[in-house]
């Protein structure tokens, strides 16, 4: 399974040996993404029904291990295909000039870094893996080198360093208590702990997370970041980073703290809640059309901290479906505002209009993206948001809920505002000529969102087995036999 | 008991300059001072034994094989510090590049006045 791992890891070194050959270096990482996306489903029924684990170097609690339950292995198929998808569109939006050799390097290494969290089951591993994917991050963000991205990097990348500094404070507690790092081997060995120490630990790592993840208080870093970079690097830190942060909490909630379920549940209810309520109402104010669509993320995120929050299997079935449909749909949000800001070089809502006649497939896509992340029926963002809905009101959350459907509109009002802003209306622009390759990741997505929004139970053999895993915390030790 | 203190003295001290302090390198060399902290939490948390009896866990001509089983001061964090060393090394060189670019192109070293 390192394969999985190995593979972008070592592409991004041989990116730039590749650009001494041919022109065509843009392709590697697609390449590497698309061999590690095939590996993930090569293992799919392997994971589904059980657990794929490899050990490094020695037996389980003494060596490194990886271990893909059915959660592990959808998140990483999810992260492969958004990593592919993504990497072809950026071929054709960064460009394949010489100077862009350490962009796809990199793209690699946050590849690499991002999927080594998501199979890893060991925490000091996670940690590691999870300063790679950041460092990455900083250096994608800001790789334009001009005065936003400058700035807006350096803000993200003192937010977030100090953030993953404190996720090894919460490791540090962690060892203290329980003496090893094998993620299988602390529920082992804390198993009767109840002391302050094991709430602090909890406490350190739930704010690393949060940084990561973007939550209330801890967003700051999000909205002038995302505005400054390049789209693709702003669909990977806002989607991607995003779902390995919640990926990263709900382990530790449900399988190392399932003693403070309780705690942490309203802990995740109150950050759910506002979350969501800020999220809506910074992005209607937000004239910068990048920024709208930063807190737009923010406030889903929210929503997946609310379905976690629930604490019920069928709440934890609905947050995995919500942050799988948020990341498909911001991805295509984000794909199809590249084409906007490919060709006329502004973020201005107010200096944007009537573009939907030069380029219908991106104003298509973002109509349904932003249908799909408001809730809209044939969509996928319905199914999820639907039975987040139906879980609050039968865990009696019904304040939580009614916040949750006031923020769905809210939702609404300011994608409308956006796409009127940016396609209807008049407007004098040049004509477009699109690329494949900006065009097929677009398309693609929009296929997975109308099937999956179309006929939900599609993905039911992915999530059902997903959810079985994650509570189900014996299964999880099977890396120890 | 005051060894643990000094630990996060030393943090809360990184994290007044990485907040409080407009100067950019300041601000960097909090996040160092941060990092320090942790590493030297980490690295006492690993210490067993009493002073007298405590080896440092490398064998060697006066380490054997059995005095590092008995009486040998933990290995696991010092691994997790020197990994954690090098990325805190990482980030600072990041920063540093990413500060200096910022100084040539604001002209000034106070985030503050970062606006355009």
């Amino acid at each position: 399974m390192i394969d999985i791992i190995l593979v972008p890891w070592f592409g991004a070194f041989a990116t730039g040996i590749v650009c001494r050959f041919t022109k065509k270096f843009g392709y590697v990482p697609v390449l590497t993404s698309l061999i590690a996306l095939l590996l993930t489903i090569w293992r799919a029924p392997a994971f589904l029904t059980g657990v794929v684990t490899l050990e490094i170097w020695a037996q389980a609690p003494y060596g490194i291990a990886l271990e893909a339950d059915a959660f592990n292995g959808t998140m990483a198929l999810l992260a492969g295909l958004i990593f592919t998808l993504v990497a072809i569109y950026s071929v054709r939006y960064i460009g394949e000039d010489e100077k862009y050799v350490q962009f796809y390097a990199l793209y690699q290494l946050f590849v690499a870094g991002t999927l080594g969290i998501i199979l890893t089951g060991d925490i000091f591993n996670m940690f590691v893996l999870l300063e790679i994917a950041s460092i990455s991050s900083y250096a994608l963000v800001s790789y334009a080198l001009d005065k936003e991205s400058v700035a807006g990097g350096l803000r993200y990348m003192l937010i977030s360093a100090l953030g993953t500094s404190i996720f090894l404070l919460g490791v540090t507690f962690l060892y203290a208590l329980a003496g090893t790092l094998n993620i299988a081997h602390l529920v082992v060995m804390l198993q009767g702990v109840n002391t302050p120490v094991l709430f602090a630990a909890f406490s350190f790592l739930f704010i690393g997370v949060g940084v990561k993840a973007a939550v209330i208080p801890l967003y700051l870093w999000k909205p002038k970041a995302i505005s400054a970079t390049p789209i693709p690097v702003a669909t990977l830190v806002s989607g991607i980073s995003t779902a390995t942060a919640v990926y990263i909490l709900m382990r530790l909630t449900y399988t190392i703290f399932s003693v403070y379920s309780g705690i942490i549940s309203s802990i995740l209810l109150y950050a759910g809640v506002l979350t969501m309520l800020l999220g809506a109402f910074m992005a209607l104010l937000e004239p910068d059309v990048k920024k709208v669509l930063a807190y737009s993320g923010i406030s889903q995120v929210g929503y997946a901290f609310l379905a976690i929050g629930f604490a019920t299997a069928s709440g934890i079935f609905a947050g995995i479906f919500h942050i799988i449909n948020v990341v498909l749909g911001e991805a295509l949000i984000f794909l199809s505002l590249g084409y906007v800001i490919l060709h006329t070089g502004e973020k201005n809502l107010h200096k944007l209009g009537g573009l939907a006649p030069k380029m219908p497939l991106a104003a298509a896509a973002f109509l349904f993206g932003s249908l799909s992340v408001v809730g809209v029926p044939p969509l996928n963002g319905f199914a999820s948001k639907w039975l987040i809905y139906l879980e609050g009101i039968s865990t009696n959350h019904i304040l939580a809920t009614a916040v949750a459907l006031v923020v769905s509109a809210l939702t609404l009002g300011y994608y409308m505002k956006a796409f009127s802003a940016i396609f209807l209306g008049p407007g004098k622009w040049a004509d477009f000529k699109s690329d494949w390759r900006l065009d097929y990741p677009i398309l693609i997505l929009l296929a997975l969102c109308l099937v999956i929004g179309i006929y939900p139970p599609i993905i039911y053999p992915l999530l059902q087995p997903a959810t079985d895993a994650l509570l189900t915390v014996s299964g999880y030790l099977g890396v120890l036999a | 008991m005051i060894e643990y203190s000094a630990c996060f003295i030393l943090m809360l001290i990184g994290l007044y300059a990485l907040l409080m302090k407009e100067n950019v390198v300041k601000k960097i060399m909090g996040l160092s001072i941060f990092g320090s902290g942790i590493n030297l939490l980490l690295i006492t948390l690993g210490f067993r034994h009493t002073f007298e009896t405590a080896v440092i866990p490398i064998i060697g001509p006066e380490v054997s094989y059995a005095a590092l089983v008995a009486q040998s001061v933990d290995p696991l964090p010092q691994v997790l510090v020197l990994t954690a060393i090098v990325i805190d090394v990482s980030v600072v060189a990041l920063a540093l590049f990413l500060g200096i670019n910022a100084y040539k192109q604001f002209g000034t070293l106070r985030m503050e006045e970062w606006k355009e």
